[in-house]
């Protein structure tokens, strides 16, 4: 599943240990996300998403087509 | 999962996993004492079965060595959880090592492919050691019924706990 993680921690300025911090993750956690390697838990994405103060939606991109 | 602050485990949680831990080690620390002792007593009070020679030699090395290598990583790790519980930082690092849920992940994926893994080759092994020797190809396969039974028990506990 894409993300745009990466693109809106950059636009934050936030480095990924800080993200990873915050969201209780490593930082190789967070790297995997935004190299679309792994897909987070609901619980994950529901705290970066409120993190970065958008809707899940937002974040993580679902392409229902891909997923088939 | 308990949360406290943004989005964190208790600490409070990860420190009574280490003191769990600690006190599972030093269970293991006695086991491995117990192996040491029963090595160098067994001949006066504990009878086996010898079916090959070189049995008496090899109970004796094999438990030793075995006691010993028990006993010396259970003080390690013993070491290693204490300092953790000690210095912050390092617990911090550990706890988010832990609690992490992709390396939970991977772990869990890494004892499934074991597993599975582990399974086959019993499998094989009883296939080929019914031609090499008997006692082996009965533990091999008593080895894999208490693997299957495990494996359909464990499927049935944790089914109906989610």
């Amino acid at each position: 599943m894409e993300n745009r993680i990466q693109e809106l921690r950059k636009e934050r300025r936030i480095r990924q240990e800080d993200l990873a911090e915050a969201v209780g993750v490593t930082r190789q956690t967070i790297i995997s996300l935004e190299n679309g390697r792994y897909n987070a838990s609901l619980l994950l994405a529901h705290r970066i998403a409120a993190y970065f103060g958008l809707t899940i939606e937002e974040v993580f991109l679902f392409d229902e087509e891909e997923q088939r | 999962m308990k949360q406290n602050g943004l989005f964190s485990e208790q600490e409070r949680e990860f420190e009574k996993r280490c003191r769990r831990r600690i006190l599972a080690q030093k269970l293991l620390f006695l086991l491995g004492a117990l192996a040491v002792f029963a090595s160098l007593m067994y001949e006066k009070w504990m009878p086996v079965l010898f079916l090959e020679p070189g049995g008496r030699e090899y109970v004796t090395e094999f438990y030793l060595v075995l006691g010993a290598a028990l006993m010396a990583a259970s003080l390690v790790q013993i070491y290693r959880t204490r300092r953790c519980l000690r210095d912050p930082e390092l617990k911090k690092a550990k706890q988010l090592a832990e609690s992490d849920e992709r390396n939970r992940l991977i772990g869990l994926k890494c004892w499934a492919v074991s597993g599975y893994a582990m399974f086959l080759l019993l499998y094989l092994g009883v296939l080929v050691s019914g031609f090499v020797n008997m006692t082996v190809s009965r533990v091999l396969l008593a080895t894999v019924a208490v693997f299957a039974v495990l494996l359909g028990v464990s499927r049935l506990v944790i089914g109906r706990r989610m």
